[in-house]
């Protein structure tokens, strides 16, 4: 049997429960648990779809390999005759082709080429996530295998060669033995590190997919999930109180719990309710996001920093506290159920300036407008992600003073609420103007 | 005398520039059934929030089962709102086992009490549906049991049958009756007369903010004197066939009384002509007549 609680508690449970089995929080939570478990398929569709327009070759294909240019820093193709690819001395007449667009992409094999495999590849990358498959794989086994494979002919005895078909297990013995590297090579001919350069010449590093989907796209989806949610707390909020207003019903609640109680408890209610939906989206994505990167090509595992996810997870809670406790003095100074629900989305609204804006954001991830959006405390919260997945440069201590000033603002509001609370909420059918907040501040006991 | 559980004294309200509660002060008494009356708009839901501190009184003073209105005590009384409607979404059983555990009821204790109240109110079959599929009168039954569940020394009721049809008066009213045998205390305001003369033992009168009447309901009526006699008897005496009187059945009549026409003249009269009479009643003025003329003169003041 259940004991008694304190009114917190029983709010809390009440509230709870009543959200928990709510129509609209359950189908939205699976609804988008749903598209998470599409994505699976969905993703690496999408990536196929984008990727390069280069055409990845058929075994016994024809290979346009015109397009390609290398540079050879290990001698692996000090014997290469063909015309294509073509071969550049250094890294700069490369760059210099590419730029004349005689090539799409410049490969410079690495001096340690035999013990790491390492190529570097140049082409044009607008997106980490953007492929260049198509000559990775004719530079792999059109350019590369063949004189690796030369090599290990090289390196075997005729009457072995002569054999192979027999003694294939006896070739890889022994050339393990004259030659592991090479070996290793003619099972994994290449891992290229990718560099995307621009029109101007200039080249920088594009950092892996997993990587930049860890770092990048990860923030941006969690401010669109903090989004979803704050939506749905500020209008289950607004609605509860509103609700219990235009009914009157706060007349029988208010003999039995203090207002610090009542809004304590539906607080704490909303808050659970939210994070155990945000909670189901990341079982859901534990096992989602590796089946879906298994199906993309090169794509790594996915690592999130654990710095990143103590930001998520601080973003997700000040700002989910921030949006309801606005919500509550919203829902209780509101003269009606339904002009509240009017007021909801405008409250939701204001903190999402940062996504409507990510467009520009994304290219100014330092600038200006970015870092004031990453400060104010009602923009903060989606602000802070944005800013992150823009990849701007935001250290640990100016991530948690701008948190402090949303919880700052969320107990500014929550004291504002306390206050006005009981006389708001008693005042059905009349709006609430300055002057009765002004009064309601001053008179509160 | 017995002990007081509610006495407010010298309530004050304003709204603004204007005074809805003026000075009221009455006090109800251990185990009876009060009945605070009051024309629309008078008054009676502002001094009845005041009396449970749910709004600020401006001026006087409250005593409320021996305190003041804090809400350690307030968990002790039940209390049906005015126009109270509970969550239209919610489900009703929901609904109730949360307000019957913010007055102390444990979860199971306050389910399997909300149970027993339903049935007893016709609403079991209703507990898992939502609110807003009952109907104005079934939401009001369900109320009263959030304000009854907990066994409260004292129930305070704000205009409680108003949207109910006969059947659910009577049963209401009956319910009342049992909380009162079990020893609670039941203050209840209306305009509805015929209910307060049914039910209370005494009553508080208020219109505009200001109380009226205050005390035992005969009292108050012996208080106005007798309005007319109702005879039975075998004829009517010849000297009284041209007063003001009227017939009703059973060989009854009525007569008006007056300066000139007295309850003595009238019996002077029927002695002398030798009518044998069986009955001979002085009337009390009703509730509702003493609620029209106090409401009326205080206004024309």
């Amino acid at each position: 049997m259940r004991g008694k609680s304190s009114a917190i508690g029983i709010i809390f449970s009440e509230e709870a429960r009543r959200h928990f089995r709510s129509g609209g929080y359950i189908l939205f939570t699976v609804g988008i648990a749903v598209l998470m478990v599409a994505a699976v398929w969905i993703v690496p569709l999408i990536t196929d779809a984008i990727a390069s327009d280069a055409p990845v070759p058929e075994p016994g294909g024809e290979v346009d390999l015109g397009r390609i240019g290398f540079v050879d820093n290990s001698g692996i193709l000090a014997e290469w005759e063909g015309q294509v690819p073509v071969r550049y001395g250094t890294l700069e007449e490369g760059i210099e082709a590419y730029q004349r667009g005689e090539i799409k992409t410049l490969y410079v094999v690495a001096a340690d080429y035999l013990e790491t495999g390492k190529v570097e590849q140049y082409a044009e990358y607008n997106m980490p996530w953007d492929s260049n498959r198509g000559d990775e794989e004719a530079f792999r086994w059109y350019v590369l295998y063949p004189q690796l494979q030369a090599r290990q002919n090289s390196q075997l005895s005729p009457d072995l060669l002569a054999q192979r078909d027999q003694v294939e297990e006896q070739i890889a013995v022994e050339l393990s033995r004259l030659n592991p590297d090479l070996l290793a090579r003619l099972t994994d001919p290449a891992v290229f590190n990718n560099y995307s350069v621009a029109n101007d010449g200039n080249v920088s590093a594009v950092i892996p997919v997993a990587q930049a989907i860890g770092e990048l796209v990860v923030p941006m989806v969690f401010a669109l999930l903090l989004m979803f949610s704050i939506i749905a707390g500020v209008g289950n909020m607004v609605t509860s109180v509103s609700e219990e207003k235009e009914t009157r019903l706060v007349e029988l609640v208010i003999t039995s719990a203090s207002p610090f109680s009542i809004m304590t408890g539906k607080l704490l209610a909303l808050g659970a309710v939210g994070l155990a939906q945000a909670a189901v989206w990341v079982v859901i994505a534990v096992f989602t996001v590796p089946a879906m990167f298994d199906q993309i090509p090169d794509a790594g595992a996915l690592t999130i920093p654990a710095g990143l996810a103590v930001t998520i997870l601080a973003c997700f809670i000040t700002g989910y506290f921030l949006s309801t406790t606005i919500a509550i003095l919203v829902g209780a100074i509101s003269p009606s159920t339904r002009e509240a629900s009017r007021t909801a989305p405008t409250i939701s609204m204001i903190g999402f300036v940062p996504l409507w804006l990510a467009g520009l954001l994304i290219n100014q991830p330092d600038g200006l407008i970015t870092r004031l959006l990453s400060y104010i405390p009602f923009t903060a919260p989606t602000g802070i992600l944005v800013r992150i997945g823009s990849g701007g440069d935001f250290t640990g201590a100016e991530i948690a003073a701008a948190l402090a000033g949303v919880v700052l603002t969320g107990l500014l509001f929550l004291w504002i609420s306390g206050r006005v609370f009981r006389a708001a909420m008693l005042m059905q059918g009349q709006s609430f103007t300055p002057a009765n907040l002004w009064a309601a501040l001053r008179n509160a006991g | 005398m017995r002990e007081q559980v509610l006495r407010v004294e010298g309530l004050t309200k304003s709204f603004g520039p204007r005074t809805v509660v003026n000075n009221v002060t009455f006090d109800v008494r251990s185990g009876e059934i009060f009945g605070f009356l009051g024309p629309n708009g008078s008054g009676k839901t502002t001094t009845i929030r005041m009396a449970q501190g749910i709004i600020q009184s401006d001026g006087g003073s409250v005593s409320i089962l021996g305190s003041s209105p804090q809400r350690s005590v307030l968990k002790g009384i039940g209390y049906l709102p005015e126009q109270t409607g509970l969550p239209p979404k919610a489900r009703v059983l929901d609904s109730l086992r949360y307000l019957i555990r913010l007055k102390g009821l444990s979860f199971t204790e306050a389910e399997s009490r909300a149970d027993e109240l339903l049935k007893q109110v016709g609403l079991y079959e209703y507990r898992l549906k939502k609110v807003d599929t009952l109907s104005r009168g079934m939401r009001q039954m369900a109320q009263f049991v959030v304000a009854i569940a907990h066994r409260p020394r004292l129930i305070i009721l704000d205009e409680p049958f108003s949207g109910l049809d006969p059947l659910n008066v009577s049963l209401m009213k009956q319910m009342l009756l049992e909380h009162r045998r079990a020893g609670a205390t039941i203050m209840f305001s209306t305009h509805v007369m015929s209910d307060v003369e049914e039910m209370c033992e005494r009553i508080a009168l208020i219109s505009d903010g200001n109380l009226l009447l205050f005390g035992d309901l005969g009292d108050i009526r012996r208080e106005r004197g007798t309005r007319s006699v109702q005879v039975r008897a075998a004829g009517v005496p010849e000297d009284l066939r041209n007063e003001n009187m009227k017939g009703l059945p059973d060989d009854t009549v009525e007569y008006d009384i007056d300066k000139k026409l007295t309850p003595e003249r009238i019996m002077q009269s029927y002695a002398a002509s030798g009518i044998s009479v069986d009955r001979f009643e002085r009337m009390m003025p009703s509730l509702n007549d003493i609620f029209i003329e106090e409401v009326s003169r205080a206004r024309k003041i």
